[in-house]
């Protein structure tokens, strides 16, 4: 009988033994695994700071604390998108769990290069046309994202217009040709231009610098108003581009509603905030070790309107009811 | 010593393994049937939580849906001027409903004749009166003819979900307004429904398509469910109130994972809700009553069979103490007296033992006894205990001897089977006397032999016994005789009786005691009988008068023995009075 109690009792112990250091071996494996992203933009990181900061809080809420168990690489290009390949190619070399890239021309760099890091991109207008991503629902290989998803909204911008500018004539189209959804996106508003009956000029600016002789061409060729098409150099210099608008009296139906709260008259736009919060979604799956290419890309649910209706007042616009309908923010 | 190991194993290796086997199985049975029963219980008490739970979903998915159509029909009415075609006034309620209801993406006014008349659209540009014809799309003729339709559900750029809700105004001039609606918005209604800590709730189209999931990826992705077994079983059973019991409860998700699930169907779109948990988090209640009845169980077991270990020893050990016990005796230790104190059969059957054991002793005194005294004689000696009465002392007694004349020549001239008859004849005719008259037969040496009374039990008168048992002999001796003399032996018999005092008792070493009377008066006997013809019985003064009275003699004379200094007076007895 002793023998059994003995063996029993040993059992026992060895049983507690083992769970305890399955136990403090678990804990320790948690506290020592910091996950490490890297997060690549074309702005300089104090100007997206309102929204990085939201990604961060984000992360937080799913478990991801920077400084604890996560450490972001932040990096941007300033403005320099010469920069991209070298940014890029430093952050992959420190083998992260998951890069973040902003805007097309990042993900574009970052879709080319030749690694197994996975990749998260934001700000992307139309992944599928730019060859970003396979489809939607399966993005294929080790990237996916968020995606904007705007080209059918600038035609809705057009139309916008039109409707706060009823005798509209003449609408400037301003464009940063360098990046690939361009041609489809320049397609549906030329056809929503055909609608309207207006005339449509294009005008270039691959450069902060092109901003200024840009609106200076819309104003000699006589533009009454103008439309973007999305690019993260117009909304990084966004307040030169609404200065130039203001100087020019050029209205315009901004794709961020940043755009209005500095004086832009109006913004159809998803809500950015929203917008990057659904990445911290995804480099927490990411992070937790789902494939990219089991995770699909995703649209915007909902698109804000933004009116600042001192400007409207200014340049003596009436917003007609069918727009105010529609109003989410209205600054007076 | 191993003779008596190994039985012992034996028995209590039986009566362990029946201890053991009886209040363990029993406790194990009892115990099984709880987990089984409580495991049935709990199972049941959680699907009907849980598929409380999806009913409340279903109602709320419904009542999303609900909603979006009662925003539809409140436009309606609008648009009964269609005559009038108030394209503007239109777009403005469109717009409304546009703002009002975020899940709406685009909706589409198709006039009476199924002619799109005004579409407004979130994401691009309206389009008024574009003339599309859509008579002959369900969406038109149902709605037409049903008021309300919602037709089924699709995927946007293949990754979005939704589904178009139709409402036809109620004149047969009114037309139908098409919403298109985005029902990643039900995954706010989904993700919201919490299962436990690690269960989730999601929503399938009537295909077993997923339409809603807090893993908003899989419904990105176009998840198909119906080879889940839960789904197919769903799709198959129509969901009647209180037949739900029958639904699949226990399955797998799509990680192949253990789920409890419960599932409510959506009226009337024909979608259901299920809710699922991992079976592991549903049941941990259940686990941890099983582990609780588990451990009981184990020190339950634990102590049966301690408590049979000690309940085993308590019966082994009497029953082994028995087996010493008689072993001993066996090997000849009388003495040995069993302990047993169990207060039950096995006391009882001890102290039997000891009983035996006891008498076994006495009987062997007994025997013992027998070897001198007459049975009765040995009986009063071993009954009174005390063995005494055989140490040596003094006492007079009465000696008697009995000799066969001409033995010594017959022995010579006869075979030795022969002697030997003629000497058991001899001492069954005479050995019974013995035991008759309560004589101490002290030798008993071939042809001779010698008797004496009043010792060691006294007796009243040793003399006249003594002299009744020589005449009980030659009596016998008589018929003995006759019976010799036709088989041509010629055996006499001659006997010696004295009375006097001798010193009586043990004589002899251990393992061969003797029962001894030394004196003159053995002695006198012994020459009264060498001196005795044929059929004489001598007897000496003493002896003479203590019997005269009853035994009629005659005086033979002074007679000079050998060994002896005086003449001694002898009479012969001749006879009763």
């Amino acid at each position: 009988m002793t023998r059994t109690c003995k063996s029993g009792m040993f059992l026992l112990c060895v049983f507690l033994i083992s769970a305890l250091l399955w136990l403090a071996a678990d804990r320790a494996g948690a506290e020592t695994q910091v996950a490490r992203i890297g997060y690549l933009i074309p702005m300089p990181l104090a100007q997206f700071a309102d929204l990085n900061k939201i990604f961060v809080e984000e992360l937080e809420k799913l478990g991801w604390t920077e400084g604890g168990n996560l450490t972001i690489e932040w990096r941007s290009i300033d403005g320099d998108e010469q920069r991209i390949p070298e940014l890029l190619a430093e952050l992959i070399a420190l083998e992260l769990g998951v890069i973040v890239t902003v805007a097309t021309p990042i993900t574009l760099a970052a879709k080319r290069a030749d690694t197994k890091t996975p990749f998260v991109f934001v700000f992307v207008s139309d992944p599928q046309e730019s060859k970003i991503i396979q489809s939607l629902a399966r993005p294929g290989g080790n990237i996916t994202g968020v995606s904007q998803m705007d080209t059918e909204l600038c035609g809705k911008r057009v139309q916008l217009l039109t409707e706060v500018m009823p005798q509209l004539k003449r609408l400037g189209v301003l464009l940063n040709p360098n990046v690939p959804y361009v041609p489809k996106m320049l397609k549906i508003t030329h056809q929503a231009a055909e609608t309207a009956n207006l005339e449509v000029h294009l005008f270039e600016a691959t450069s902060p610098k092109e901003l200024s002789p840009a609106f200076k061409a819309m104003s000699e060729k006589a533009m009454e108003a103008f439309v973007q098409l999305p690019h993260a150099m117009f909304w990084q210099h966004r307040e030169e581009v609404v200065r130039l608008a203001d100087r020019y009296r050029l209205p315009s139906v901004y794709e961020a509603t940043e755009f209005v709260s500095i004086g832009g008259l109006m913004a159809y736009a998803e809500n950015f905030p929203a917008h990057i919060r659904r990445a911290a979604a995804y480099v927490d799956q990411i992070l937790r070790g789902t494939e990219p290419a089991a995770l699909p890309a995703s649209q915007p649910m909902e698109f804000e309107l933004a009116i600042n209706l001192r400007t409207a007042r200014n340049w003596n616009l009436n917003i007609p009811e069918s727009v105010l309908v529609l109003a989410d923010q209205i600054i007076e | 010593m191993a003779s008596e190991l190994k039985p012992r194993r034996h028995i209590f290796r039986k009566y362990m393994f029946l201890f053991v086997t009886v209040v363990s199985g029993a406790m194990l049975a009892s115990g099984l049937m709880e987990v089984y029963f409580s495991y049935q219980e709990n199972k049941t008490s959680l699907v009907r939580i849980q598929r409380e739970k999806a009913i409340a979903a279903a109602s709320k998915i419904g009542q999303f849906v609900k909603e979006i159509e009662r925003m539809i029909s409140w436009v309606v009415p609008s648009l009964r001027s269609a005559r009038a075609a108030n394209h503007d006034q239109w777009r403005i309620d469109f717009l409304r409903l546009l703002r009002n209801v975020p899940a709406v993406t685009e909706v589409r006014y198709l006039d009476s004749s199924g002619r799109e008349q005004l579409q407004v659209s979130r994401l691009a540009m309206d389009v008024v009166r574009s003339g599309a014809d859509f008579a002959q799309d369900p969406k038109f003729f149902n709605a037409k003819e049903n008021k309300i339709y919602s037709g089924p559900v699709y995927f946007r750029g293949g990754s979005e979900p939704y589904m178009s809700i139709a409402v036809a105004g109620r004149r047969v001039d009114s037309g139908v307004i098409v919403a298109e609606v985005n029902l990643k918005f039900v995954w706010e209604i989904i993700s919201r429904i919490t299962v436990g800590k690690a269960g989730r709730a999601y929503a399938t189209d009537s295909d077993g398509n997923l339409i809603a999931h807090p893993d908003i990826s899989l419904v990105l992705k176009k998840t198909n469910l119906s080879s889940l077994h839960q789904v197919a079983a769903a799709r198959v059973l129509a969901p009647e109130q209180g037949e739900w019991q029958r639904q699949v409860s226990v399955s797998k998700d799509l990680n192949g994972q253990n789920v409890l699930t419960a599932y409510a169907g959506i009226s009337p779109l024909g979608w259901f809700v299920f809710l699922e948990q991992p079976l592991e988090e549903a049941f941990e209640p259940l686990y941890a009553s099983i582990y609780r009845t588990a451990s009981l169980l184990f020190i339950g077991i634990v102590l049966s069979v301690l408590a049979s270990f000690v309940l085993a020893r308590r019966l082994v050990k009497p029953i082994r103490a028995l087996q010493k016990g008689a072993a001993l005796v066996a090997a000849g230790e009388l003495g040995h007296r069993i302990e047993i104190r169990t207060g039950d059969e096995l006391e009882s059957l001890g102290e039997e033992f000891n009983r035996m054991t006891a008498k076994i002793a006495e009987l062997e005194n007994v025997g013992r006894l027998k070897r001198f005294f007459s049975p009765q004689l040995s009986e009063l000696i071993v009954s009174s205990g005390d063995d005494r009465i055989l140490e040596s002392h003094r006492r007079e007694i009465a000696v008697v001897f009995c000799d066969l004349r001409g033995f010594t020549a017959f022995s010579e001239t006869h075979e030795p089977e022969e002697v030997m008859a003629v000497l058991r004849e001899f001492h069954e005719t005479v050995g019974p006397m013995i035991f008759r008259f309560e004589g101490t037969l002290e030798r008993f040496a071939g042809d001779g032999l010698m008797v004496f009374f009043n010792d060691p039990v006294p007796c009243q008168d040793p003399a006249m016994r003594a002299v009744r048992m020589a005449l009980a002999v030659r009596e016998g001796m008589g018929e003995l005789r006759e019976k010799w003399q036709k088989k041509g032996h010629d055996l006499g018999m001659g006997m010696g009786i004295a009375q006097g005092f001798a010193t009586l008792g043990r004589i002899g070493f251990e393992g061969r005691f003797d029962y001894a009377a030394i004196g003159t008066v053995t002695n006198l006997a012994a020459r009264l009988s060498d001196e005795a013809g044929d059929k004489q019985i001598l007897i000496n003064q003493s002896v003479s008068g203590e019997v005269g009275g009853l035994v009629e003699v005659e005086t033979v004379g002074e007679i000079v023995l050998k060994g002896l200094h005086r003449p001694v007076t002898v009479f012969n007895v001749l006879g009763l009075k």
